[in-house]
């Protein structure tokens, strides 16, 4: 009987003995990818979060007053706590966008050559660099100060602040540097990777357009900082000739920072995925934005894929409950999965042009020609005839000479038309121009006293790094949705106090 | 433990079965003066001599014994031994009344090994099966509270859920805190099934835990072995506390095979107290904003639900909520009047609160228990075989859980020398229709929180039985197609419902060697595994929510089929050297050497359809309308390899010192820091035998300090891409979490101190345990700031510290020969405290809940607070108002502490009462404190839908009029429209005031603002911070009582049968006291870390159940 035990034992002892350390390889999960791949994730990810409906996720749209919601109307109160929106959206910018570009350029710098030639490598990541300082861009526009230099650094688990303007005027060196190392003589990041130009050496002239629209755009935030006059003006005159260029005269041609969405979940367009997909019915389009539209009898109505109620379009109240029937809202059956969003445009380097010329920049153009191009094209694009066109021109409530008001107020008006359906550039541009006059919901949350013009700090950040949030709460004048941030020095046309 | 005892005597006295110069015969029947059953295994010895027997089956004895006897010594574990005089008598009866907490009590200890209860230097409670309720749960812990000092056992009422218990508070931040469950000496599963999310209050099933596969009808005794001093021997798996569950095991019986055969039903019904009340008087609706106008409290339709001819008033059904229209009984037409195969089709109803309510939804449910066991016991071996089958009907419609339980266990004397043991349980577990939980597409949340009161659930339950069509309350805003919020819930009970089965098998084999008298050798593998198949289904024509692999916004999809596939296994090896040895007359030295190894290997696939279904009523992945995202797969392995040692020395019966040591070598740690070592020192000191004082039966102190490592979770090493559905190409993210090449073990260090004393012939007598708990370097994923660019990242920090004090009281009133009375008391408190985090860090985050409230671990606060919205708070402690809208001021961030889920202290009544052959006992279970977070009512008030939302306000008006004040300003337009609340409100006013102070200045004065209520702003998330809806998740309950009646075995005598019990047992009976409201405050997730909120639960049910036990 002993042969039992000593084959049992024997048995215990092979098939413990052998090593352990093996077991813990993950044989299932990827440690090295290609960077292109890693640069398509974080850019899917950033046009999602630029362009979704999400109440979770972005509610720029409610605060310009695009739309207003129907049952449950906090957002459009502008409660950013209970659906944590600035953290949400800070953790988006940082963790799912730049730390992942920082990464992939980590990858492709590391990566072989493997017969692409280094000026494709140097595109690739100057590719990078430009989208890179786009999300930095929106990070400064949307939050002030933020961490800079020490983020993305999981050794400096407490981050400090940095200055807002030092960021931006550091995120126009790197844009200015990333464009010189644009060579449209060579590809970029490939077929597929690229899904905004193409990838080819066609698309790497594209991609110095939108730097360089970017570029305009960045200088125009800075105008109205007395300080950096003389660096606004360097950058918005070296940008302005190299702007998107291409009129568009339909809703597929022209200059466009554009991508197209796959027919598929989780690759659909987020507006489709939000207002189709998710089954409900919680936007209409607010009264504000409608009689806006109506009074200058606007072209663009039917391209907004707005319903009719009663053969008109009729707008809900902003910042109230609202019933979804009653007023005009999206007509979900026009949406596709596979839409595309636009991140910028003709239209806008068109507004921007027409804005530099009115603060007296020297560029190329009036701001009147400029104006006239920026609607033509945004009229165009949401399918607007040339006849339409014209007659809305001629309007005197619409043409540059006769429309109400200053330019910031006819830019304002017109821009805040032609962005529909792009929430933080909308916002960016009201806050900047301060036109057209928008009223908060009078049911505003207690937290915040007005439009905000800023997203307030994470409420995150206040437990896990309470030391540099505190100084910079301070340093941005108060962690208030109601300060105006260091590039919002226009006149305070809104209002922003309550009854 | 009787019959381990029976076994354990039967084995000892073998050997003493002398075959002596007999001169006479004497017989007799050992029984038990409790309940008048015979005693089977008790041990008779002739006073003075060796010579012996024990009594069998029917607690009958016959001895041989020498002239010179005088008495008989009769003694048997759990009762008091008993001196007989002999006299001339050839037939002695004897009576043993039991003992409360026996001194000689033997108790099953760390690795199975069965130890004097008196000898040990730590904590430890046991409680028996016949204590253990026979209301037959799914889950056996459930019938354990109240009966354990410092065990916080939280059931909840997910049909088939998982229970969460803790011992001596969480130790561990971000590791499982659950105890470990041992059966017969071998560690078994208890991975908690949900999906991630589930378990923090997202949307999904709790699929339960997997410890919960022991039967209960199989299980002998449960022992709680408490600190890490008792379970250092079993390493790093049970720095949370073990459970100990004894099987039963094959007995001898004189007439051969033991039969037992128990059958058990048992029903349920709704505690209403937990379950809510609605309002009555207002129906759908968020307020008086509906119709082309925008100002009527219903929506405008004609007959058939179109824009043109006569216009009628329709319910708003795009509404979840019932702030509405007050109920005045004039015709409305609502989602009855649009599917033309509905009754009432085109015709309106009258406008009236519903006739049958949410409550009616609930079916009775129903269990039966049924189960046989054979048992038989030779010289050259035992054997037990048992099956059961457990069959339940759940509350909800369409649910059911079955379970088929088969044991084998067994042990065969193969030499003198050799022992082999054997033990083989299978279980197959099939479900059906397990609820849904979290807050989007659960029933319970809509009945909770986003529910029409005019919404007759009978009329929703016929026009699903007549369509088998989603024909919903809550129609969208084109009267066609999907819902807008919530499907018809009959259509989401029989169409979207769940299936999971798994099948186990658990088993060991062991060998015992004995070498030498004081030496054996030991040797088991022991393996433990399982499949299982969660299936989830979505048919066409829900509404869409977030289903399928990524639970997200993007993963809406109206229809879907979700399929998960878990395998797993794990092996344990173990083998110890074990010696007993006596050194004079005084000492005594035990101890082991072992080596044990496992090997855990857990892996999951999980893949689900994408965008959709194709044919509607196919749930296969093959039915997919959109290319199938990648699956989701896991393969973790873990494996562990220890060697140990113990020694335990005594002096005299008096004094005990042990000592343990282990190394574990662990996988999942780095190389370099893969080995990690750990002691326990452990002492009692009996003094009562020093002392040796009549009043006192018993005394002893005990001291021990146990030292203990766990190890990291598999794959926090390396970092890893997160594999993203390819967009035109290959799409890869960083992972959230930062991994840590560099990790340590986490180590828990304890002390902890015991007094044991017994009084007045074991009538009273008390159990105190003091200890102190400090769990240091834990591996935690601690919450970076998302600037880093990670989420989370793994480190070794922070320190964790549970204090406690542990009682339990006995107490034996009334004993008389026929009747007694005990009474036993079990009391816990325990306070937790973060003493440190990571450096920098103050607050670790555990948890995230709706409404913007968190669970954390803050710096010097304990672990586990809750965070939101405060009131603020004048110097004088009153509440601010807003003197605008008489809604107080919320707190500017949603940072401040407003809870603490950690109860104050838990304790539990036990009465017993035994006359003659009957017995009754009840159970009263108290948890005092804690907070828990009510969603249901930070959503529900503002909805409108409870009672507290209606009525007459202080001024006799109803609270829902509109405010009317006695003077008004201009608006923008310059109308006088603007009420003024400074200038006072008429007698005709709705509203309501909030106790508080308007502060100008510095200076507060009361507040006589009116909060508007005449819409849902008036109310709950709306108008009150987040700490308005954290309750006192304290309750006292009547858990259990039970009666049973033993069948005198005269009545037996010739029916064959050996003894019949009739009981029945109500459990749940009552909940005497609790703060939450219209929810029982154990209900709410599954098991896990994240712990105190209540979000859409099931009500809980009051439990009868009747038993019948027969043996042959």
């Amino acid at each position: 009987m002993q042969k039992i035990l000593i084959v049992f034992l024997v048995f215990i002892a092979v098939s413990s003995c052998k090593k352990l350390d093996e077991l813990n390889a993950n044989l299932k999960d990827f440690t090295v990818v290609p960077g292109e791949a890693v640069y398509n994730g974080a850019t899917r990810a950033l046009l999602n979060q630029m362009f979704t409906f999400n109440v979770n996720n972005n509610n720029t749209q409610l605060f310009v007053q695009y739309f207003a919601e129907t049952t449950y109307p906090d957002e459009s109160r502008y409660d950013m706590i209970t659906r944590p929106i600035p953290a949400t959206h800070m953790n988006t910018i940082y963790r799912t966008v730049l730390m992942n570009y920082k990464d992939a350029a980590r990858a492709l710098t590391e990566a072989p050559l493997a017969g692409i030639d280094q000026k494709q490598r140097d595109n690739q990541l100057a590719i990078i660099e430009v989208m890179s300082v786009f999300a930095w861009s929106n990070v400064v526009e949307t939050f002030g100060n933020m961490p800079y230099t020490e983020a993305l650094d999981y050794t400096k688990p407490n981050p400090k602040y940095d200055d807002g303007l030092t960021i931006y005027k550091d995120l126009i060196t790197r844009l200015n540097a990333a464009i010189a190392k644009l060579d449209p003589a060579f590809a970029g990041m490939g077929a597929g990777y690229d899904n905004v130009f193409g990838g080819t050496a066609a698309g790497t002239a594209k991609w110095i357009r939108f730097a360089n629209t970017l570029k305009l755009r960045m200088g125009i935030m800075l105008s109205d900082v007395t300080a950096e006059a003389a660096l606004a003006k360097t950058t918005i005159e070296a940008a302005a000739p190299n702007v998107f260029n291409v009129p568009i005269t339909s809703p597929t041609t022209g200059d466009k920072f554009a991508m197209t969405y796959l027919p598929g979940s989780p690759n659909q367009n987020p507006v489709y995925t939000e207002l189709v997909v998710s089954g409900r019915y919680d936007f209409v389009a607010t009264s504000v934005f409608v009689d806006a539209l109506n009074a200058v009898n606007d072209p663009r109505r039917p391209g907004f894929m707005w319903t009719q109620v009663d053969g008109e379009y009729r707008g809900g109240a902003q910042g109230m409950p609202n019933s979804y029937t009653a007023f005009t809202h999206v007509d979900n059956a026009q949406l596709t999965p596979t839409r595309e969003v636009v991140l910028m445009d003709y239209t806008e380097a068109e507004f921007l042009l027409a804005e530099a010329a009115s603060r007296g920049y020297t560029i190329t153009g009036s701001a009147m020609t400029h104006y006239n191009n920026a609607i033509t094209a945004s009229i165009k694009y949401w399918g607007g005839s040339d006849a339409s066109v014209a007659t809305y021109l001629a309007q005197p409530a619409v043409a540059f000479a006769t429309a109400t008001g200053t330019w910031r107020q006819k830019i304002g008006t017109q821009s805040w038309f032609a962005y529909y359906f792009r929430g933080f550039t909308a916002w960016t541009n009201w806050r900047r121009l301060d036109y057209p006059q928008l009223i908060a919901s009078p049911k505003h949350v207690q937290e915040v006293n007005g439009i905000p013009v800023r997203y307030t700090f994470a409420v995150s950040e206040q437990t896990l790094n309470f030391d540099n949030y505190t100084a910079a709460a301070a340093a941005v004048g108060g962690d208030k949705a109601e300060t105006r941030l260091f590039w919002d020095k226009g006149p305070e046309n809104y209002d922003s106090s309550f009854k | 433990m009787k019959k381990i005892s029976l076994l354990l005597a039967f084995l000892a006295f073998i050997g003493l079965q002398v075959v002596l110069a007999q001169t006479r015969n004497i017989s007799g029947t050992v029984t038990s003066g409790d309940d008048g059953s015979s005693i089977p295994g008790a041990s008779v010895i002739v006073k003075g001599t060796t010579l012996g027997t024990v009594t069998d089956m029917d607690g009958k004895f016959s001895l041989k014994i020498p002239a010179t006897a005088k008495a008989l010594m009769v003694t048997f574990v759990g009762m008091q031994s008993q001196e007989v005089p002999i006299g001339n008598q050839s037939t002695v009866n004897v009576k043993l009344t039991s003992e409360r907490l026996a001194v000689d009590e033997v108790v099953v200890t760390a690795l199975g090994i069965a130890r004097e209860k008196k000898s040990l230097g730590y904590a430890s409670q046991e409680v028996k099966a016949d204590n253990m309720g026979a209301v037959k749960s799914n889950n056996f812990m459930n019938s354990l509270s109240g009966k354990i000092s410092g065990v916080q056992i939280k059931k909840n009422t997910n049909m088939g859920g998982s229970t969460n218990v803790i011992l001596r508070g969480s130790k561990s931040l971000t590791n499982s805190n659950q105890v470990l469950y041992v059966v017969d000496g071998v560690p078994i599963n208890n991975q908690i099934g949900s999906a991630t999310g589930q378990n923090t209050g997202g949307v999904g099933y709790d699929y339960g835990n997997a410890a919960s596969d022991i039967n209960p009808d199989d299980i002998e005794s449960i022992n709680v072995l408490k600190g890490s001093a008792a379970t250092a021997l079993y390493g790093s798996r049970a720095s949370g506390g073990v459970i100990m569950i004894v099987t039963k095991k094959g007995t001898k019986g004189n007439k051969g095979i033991g039969v037992t055969i128990n059958s058990n039903i048992a029903f349920s019904s709704i505690d209403k107290s937990t379950f809510p009340t609605y309002q009555d008087q207002y129906g759908a609706g968020y307020g008086q904003y509906y119709g082309p106008d925008g100002d009527a409290w219903f929506e405008s339709r004609n007959a058939t639900g179109g824009n043109t001819g006569a216009m009628y008033d329709w319910v708003p059904m795009t509404e979840d909520a019932s702030y509405g229209a007050k109920f005045d009984g004039h015709p409305v037409y609502g989602w009855y009047s649009v599917d033309k195969e509905s009754p009432s089709y085109g015709q309106p109803k009258p406008w009236t609160a519903a006739k049958n309510g949410p409550i009616t939804f609930f079916e009775k449910p129903f269990t039966a228990t049924n189960s046989i066991s054979i048992d038989n016991s030779t010289d050259k071996g035992s054997a037990r075989l048992s099956y059961t089958n457990y069959d339940t009907k759940g509350l909800m419609p369409n649910s059911s859980l079955k379970k088929n339980n088969f044991l084998v266990n067994g042990t065969w004397k193969v030499t003198d020398k050799l022992t082999a043991a054997m033990s083989a349980n299978y279980t197959n577990q099939s479900a059906i229709g397990r609820n849904s939980t979290g807050y989007n597409d659960n029933i319970m949340s809509g009945m909770r929180q986003w529910w029409e009161t005019n919404t007759d659930l009978m009329d929703q339950k016929a026009i699903y039985d007549k369509t088998q069509r989603n024909i919903s309350w809550n129609y969208g805003p084109a009267l066609s197609g999907n819902p807008i919020y919530w499907d018809n819930p009959y259509w989401t009970r029989f169409q979207n419902y769940e299936t999971d089965s798994r099948n186990r098998f658990i088993g060991n084999m062991s060998l015992t060697y004995k070498i030498t008298s004081w030496l054996d050798a030991y040797g088991r593998v022991a393996a433990d595994s399982y499949s299982e198949l969660q299936e989830e289904r979505r048919a066409v024509g829900s509404l869409a929510t977030t289903f399928g692999l990524n639970r997200t916004s993007a993963g809406n999809a109206a229809s879907g089929y979700l399929r998960r596939d878990i395998n797993f296994t794990e092996f344990n090896y173990d083998f110890m050297l074990n010696f007993n040895k006596n050194f004079g007359e005084d000492f005594n030295l035990k101890g082991i050497l072992g080596a044990t190894e496992r090997k855990t290997k857990y892996s999951t696939l999980t893949s689900a359809t994408n965008g959709g279904l194709v044919v509607p009523g196919i749930y296969s992945l093959q039915n997919s309308a959109n290319a199938l995202i990648f699956p989701v797969e896991l393969n973790s392995i873990i494996g562990v390899r220890g060697l140990y040692a113990s020694a335990s020395l005594s002096y005299k019966s008096m004094l005990y010192l042990d000592a343990t040591f282990r190394q574990d070598y662990a996988s999942s740690l780095p190389v370099a820091n893969n080995k990690y070592y750990y002691p326990s020192v452990t002492g009692a000191f009996i003094f009562s035998e020093m002392l040796k004082q009549d009043w006192l039966s018993f005394g002893k102190v005990r001291l021990n300090y146990a030292e203990v490592g766990n190890l990291a979770g598999y794959d926090q090493l390396l970092d890893k891409y997160t594999v993203n559905t390819p967009f035109n190409k290959p799409s890869y993210s960083l992972p959230s979490t930062k991994n840590n090449p560099d990790l340590k073990p986490e180590s828990t260090k304890s002390i902890e101190a015991g007094l044991e004393m017994k009084f007045l012939k074991n009538r009273v007598g008390f159990d105190l345990a003091l200890y102190k708990t400090n769990s240091k370097d834990q591996i935690q994923a601690v919450t970076l700031s998302q600037t880093t660019g990670y989420n989370f990242s793994y480190v070794n920090s922070g320190e964790i510290e549970n204090k406690g004090i542990e009682v339990s009281l006995y107490l034996v009133p009334v004993q008389t020969n026929s009747f007694k009375w005990d009474i036993n008391v079990n009391f816990a408190k325990n306070k937790n405290k973060v003493l440190s985090l990571y450096p920098g860090v103050k607050n670790l985050l555990i948890g995230t809940f709706q409404g913007g409230v968190t669970l954390n671990a803050n710096l010097d606060q304990p672990n586990g607070v809750l965070k939101g919205t405060d009131y603020t708070y004048d110097a004088g402690g009153n509440i601010i108002i807003n003197a605008a809208n008489g809604k107080p001021v919320k707190s500017k961030t949603a940072t401040e502490i407003i809870g603490n889920v950690n109860p104050d202290w838990i304790g539990g009544i036990q009465n017993s009462f035994s006359y003659k052959n009957i017995s009754l006992s009840f159970l009263i279970d108290v948890q005092k404190g804690g907070s828990i977070f009510n969603l249901d009512m930070y959503y529900g008030m503002s909805s409108g839908l409870y009672p507290e939302t209606v009525g007459n306000n202080d001024l006799g008006n109803p609270v829902r009029d509109n405010l009317v004040f006695n003077q008004y300003g201009p608006d923008s337009k310059g109308n006088l429209t603007v009420g003024i609340p400074s200038g006072g409100y008429t007698a005709a006013s709705g509203g309501y005031i909030i106790e508080g102070v308007n502060v100008v200045n510095g200076v507060s004065t009361p507040n006589k603002t009116r909060v508007d209520a005449s819409n849902s702003d008036g109310w709950g998330y709306a108008a009150l911070p987040n700490k308005a809806f954290v309750y006192d998740a304290g309750y006292v309950k009547l858990r259990e009582v039970a009666i049973s009646y033993t069948l005198p075995s005269r009545w037996l005598v010739k029916t064959g049968l050996k003894g019949v019990v009739l009981s029945a047992v109500g459990s749940n009976l009552w909940i005497i006291s609790k703060h939450l409201p219209y929810a029982d405050p154990e209900s709410g997730l599954a098991a896990g870390n994240v712990q105190g909120y209540s979000i859409g639960s099931l009500p809980s049910t009051r439990d009868l159940g009747f038993n019948i036990k027969l043996n042959f």
